[in-house]
């Protein structure tokens, strides 16, 4: 005979599979009617979809209402309640449980009342599989979501013109998001920014369009001159962090050697040369026949290493020298304190006279003072100098450096560049760890450690930024469009200001597309404006200026802006090299200075 | 088997039994006939509404004489005193010579009680004979007199010729367990009817059971178990009777000027258990209140004005009300 429990557990296994069920198909309509108003969305431009997302979007749904249907609370009670309805039962069920609270006599004849009725009873028939009009719903919404995506993406209602640039158009969209992905994927080496996963998404998002023909050409060249200038910015920002950071650690490990060398911040502050002084090193350097423009030459210290010193410019001056010139120097100063001993052991001097010759001996006495001062620092600074770790965070700081102009100046970096920058900074990360090692001082050390996880992070980031800078330069490139650098046609990069440059190659000059590009400018306010450049290219299908021909011109601004003091002092040489790298070395920045 | 399976067979049997006893005199009537036995082992009483000449009287003399219990009948008129019903102290002298007054009964001392045409009677007589009803007892002269057991009245009354009655009020029509209904018969059933009364053979009517017997069936019932489904059944057709509160029915909020009292829900509750046993089963469902229903809230809901208006009976709205319940009652699993 049939016991009431295992009864009553079986039609509640049962319930719970059709509430299952049904919460499957109510998910799945809650779900096409999420696919639907995302199509919606997709046709209004508002958020792009893909089918794969929809489907998931469908799924989950309908996953998730199967959990929850099953998952709904069910007791017993009600178990027995509904089973009494279901199979006629005459509130059989709900008596026999409920029957504890009876006579015992009465109970037992409740049960085996009951259990005689439920023997026998087939609960898949007074359940029987019924999943509502939720499936129905979910087919017709999902009919509607597939024939409205697929209209809206596939083309069809896209005029003839629009179709024939459309595969060309998806080439470029994929280039894109093979471009934007990196950006958007967490490795252990490369942790992106929100920044970067944000540029990313505009990336894809651009793509996505594109791939769908929802962009025209002009709106194409627009959104791409914005995210070419998003990620410009973004470079330079990632790049100036990881200067500080590394001006930073730079000064940390100054400090360090100065205190070895017994060198405290006092004395560097008293290493400061007076207007007098100074007047009197350049008169002496003249004397000696020492070239003030020939300071920057190799073996002299850098002067970015200086500043971050703190050092003032009179004391930078005295540091520049070479040993050969700081003992011309120092022999020109004793040489002249000499002559004047021997002025003032004369006799017949005036008091004026003899007041001039006490005041310049007393002058060269500090001179001679602060040049002998000069001296430790220089040691320290020369031993600074000398340190194996310093001279690579030296190499890679140029680097860096070198790095930025390249992404600045819209170079790509090769996958050997890449490479071998993640190689740098992973054996400058190693060197750092062993010097961090070797310092006695725990706080300090402590100090310098954070200070390197901070730089490094900024270098990874920089990175990261760099390729960035990549996906921007590819978008420049876009053939009358968007082509990407190491695709069809590829090689150019846009500037901010919206002019196109080309970089010639001879795949480029047989495309067929219309040649077309758009400048422009967005006010503070919102306002846009820009101008819309159509022409046939005399050497091939795109607007295009060969690049040594714009060369010498940005060379010259360059030049006269250096000339105008237009440029730090500092970063002068950068300019100078910059150049020489863009012509090969071929030419020279005489008038660096 | 266990004693209260044997007391349920046995139940069973019984009322079966009385069934055909009742069923040797009176043909057809299975509704009313079922009803009465209701009541009889229910320990509540019957009010019958019926034109004349349908065999009430048949009823009640047949189920005494099946049942071997003393039988009474009263025919209320206008002109009727209390006394007339309950009894009344005459003085008496006792062989010495000496005087007293000593308490004579009236006829509701019987075990069964016909009073036909109730609402003839005035208020005050039918307050006596209805409190008798509730009390089972009798008050004369400071005196109290109990009531034979087992003990049951059945009323009637007639729906038409209103003309010089007096309706019995609401709370005393509350003290009836059920009102029945009889019916014309059938063509079939009054051709039984002639042939049987107008032979030369009258009905034999056994005897089936006894006092004893009427004893034990109402504690046999008395042992059947309410789940709470069915008692939230019941509970909810009363208050669905009810024109105003929470779980009204619109009809009764339409219709009714007064609705059911506890009474209606113990009464659609013991006639459920009657139900239950006669059907073999140990606990009420929903089915037997449902049953229960019409004879058990007929005559507690008054209806309104409006009723009257629409030419709504009390059936009418007492069926509505259960199909409100029951529309409210669903699979609380809802698959």
């Amino acid at each position: 005979m049939a016991n009431i429990q295992e009864v009553i557990s079986k039609a509640g296994r049962r319930i719970r599979a059709l509430r299952g069920l049904r919460g499957f198909g109510f998910g799945l309509f809650v779900g096409s009617l999420l696919a639907l108003a995302w199509v919606v969305l997709d046709l209004a431009g508002v958020w792009l979809t893909e089918w794969a997302w929809m489907g998931a979007v469908v799924l989950t749904c309908a996953v998730v209402g199967l959990i929850v249907g099953w998952a709904l609370p069910l007791h017993q009670a009600q178990v027995a309640r509904s089973l009494d309805r279901r199979a006629g039962l005459k509130d059989r069920a709900t008596a026999a449980l409920e029957s504890e609270a009876a006579d015992a006599e009465v109970a037992a004849a409740i049960q085996h009342e009951a259990e005689s009725h439920l023997n026998g009873l087939d609960v898949r028939r007074a359940y029987p599989v019924r999943t509502g009009p939720w499936p129905g719903m979910a087919a017709g919404c999902l009919a509607m979501a597939a024939v409205g995506f697929w209209l809206v993406n596939s083309g069809v209602l896209l005029d003839e013109e629009a179709q024939k640039g459309k595969e060309k158009l998806e080439q470029v969209a994929a280039q894109v998001e093979r471009i934007a992905k990196p950006l958007t994927e967490k490795t252990d080496e490369v942790d992106p920014g929100d920044e970067e996963r944000e540029l990313a998404r505009q990336m894809v998002d651009m793509a996505k369009k594109l791939e769908r023909g929802r962009l025209n050409e002009e709106e194409a060249m627009r959104k791409a001159e914005q995210l070419v200038d998003d990620g410009r910015k973004l470079a330079e920002k990632r790049f100036g962090e990881a200067q500080k950071q590394m001006a930073s650690w730079q000064q940390q490990m100054t400090k360090q050697e100065f205190q070895k060398a017994g060198i405290d911040e006092g004395k560097l502050q008293d290493l400061n040369l007076t207007p007098e002084q100074m007047a009197m090193v350049q008169e002496m350097q003249q004397q000696a026949g020492i070239d003030p423009s020939g300071m920057n030459e190799e073996g002299r210290f850098d002067p970015q290493m200086m500043e971050n010193m703190g050092l003032s410019e009179g004391v930078q001056e005295l540091m520049k020298m070479t040993p050969e010139e700081r003992e011309a120097m120092r022999q020109m100063i004793e040489s002249e304190m000499k002559s004047l001993a021997d002025q003032m052991g004369k006799e017949g001097l005036s008091k004026e006279e003899q007041e001039a010759l006490n005041e310049r001996m007393k002058q060269l006495q500090e001179l001679m003072k602060d040049f002998q001062l000069s001296e430790e620092v220089y040691e320290a600074m020369r031993q600074l100098m000398e340190s194996e770790t310093y001279r690579e965070l030296q190499e890679m700081m140029a680097e860096m450096m070198k790095m930025q102009e390249q992404a600045a100046s819209g170079e790509k970096m090769s996958e050997e560049d890449l490479a071998a920058m993640k190689e740098q900074i992973k054996e400058m990360q190693e060197r750092l760890e062993e010097w961090a090692e070797q310092m006695q001082d725990p706080e300090f050390r402590a100090q310098v450690e954070a200070q390197m996880k901070e730089m490094l992070e900024a270098l990874k980031r920089g990175e990261l930024t760099l390729g960035q800078c990549q996906a921007c330069m590819g978008l420049f490139g876009m053939n009358g469009l968007m082509q990407m650098p190491g695709g069809p046609g590829g090689g150019g990069m846009m500037l901010g200001e919206g002019e196109n440059r080309k970089q010639e190659r001879e795949g480029e000059l047989a495309g067929d597309t219309t040649p077309l590009s758009v400048r422009g400018q967005r006010q503070d306010k919102g306002e846009e404006s820009y101008v819309e450049i159509k022409a046939p290219t005399t050497v091939g299908n795109r607007s295009s200026v060969p690049y040594d021909q714009v060369l010498p011109k940005y060379k010259q601004s360059a030049e006269s802006a250096m000339s105008d003091k237009k440029i730090p002092k500092k970063h002068e040489k950068r300019v100078k090299e910059y150049f020489d790298s863009l012509t090969g070395g071929k030419a020279k920045a005489g008038s660096g200075k | 088997m266990s004693g209260i399976e044997q007391s349920a067979d046995w139940f069973q049997a019984k009322m079966s039994d009385l069934r055909s006893a009742v069923g040797q005199a009176v043909v057809g009537q299975e509704e009313v006939v079922e009803g009465v036995l209701v009541c009889l082992a229910a320990n509540g009483h019957a009010l019958l509404e019926g034109m004349p000449g349908l065999g009430k009287t048949l009823l009640v003399r047949t189920l005494a004489q099946a049942l071997h219990l003393d039988f009474s009948r009263i025919q209320f008129t206008p002109d009727m005193m209390p006394a007339d019903v309950t009894g009344t102290n005459v003085l008496a002298s006792d062989t010495g010579g000496e005087r007293r007054f000593e308490f004579r009964r009236g006829p509701i001392f019987s075990n069964l009680v016909l009073a036909d045409e109730v609402n003839r009677a005035t208020p005050k007589t039918q307050s006596a004979m209805l409190e008798a009803m509730q009390e089972r007892q009798v008050t004369v002269g400071g005196a109290q007199h109990p009531l034979p057991e087992p003990f049951l009245v059945m009323a009637t009354q007639n729906p038409v010729e209103q003309e010089g009655t007096y309706p019995l009020p609401e709370a005393q029509l509350d003290r009836f367990f059920f009102k029945l209904i009889v019916p014309y018969p059938t063509k079939e059933d009054l051709a039984e009817v002639v042939r049987r009364t107008t032979g030369t053979t009258g009905a034999e009517v056994p005897q089936v059971a006894t006092a004893e017997d009427v004893l034990a069936i109402r504690e046999t019932v008395k042992r059947i178990e309410v789940p709470s489904s069915a008692l939230d059944y019941a509970l909810s057709l009363v208050v669905g009777t009810h024109p105003e509160g929470e779980g009204k029915s619109p009809a009764a909020e339409k219709y009714c000027r007064y609705g059911a009292s506890p009474r209606g829900a113990q009464a659609l509750i013991t006639a459920g258990k009657v139900f239950a046993l006669t059907d073999g089963r140990f606990h009420v469902s929903k089915e037997d209140i449902k049953r229960a229903a019409r004879p058990a809230l007929r005559h507690r809901i008054l209806l309104n004005f409006e009723a009257e208006a629409d030419g709504m009976t009390a059936d009418a709205v007492v069926d509505e009300v259960v199909a409100f319940v029951e529309s409210a009652d669903r699979d609380p699993v809802g698959v």
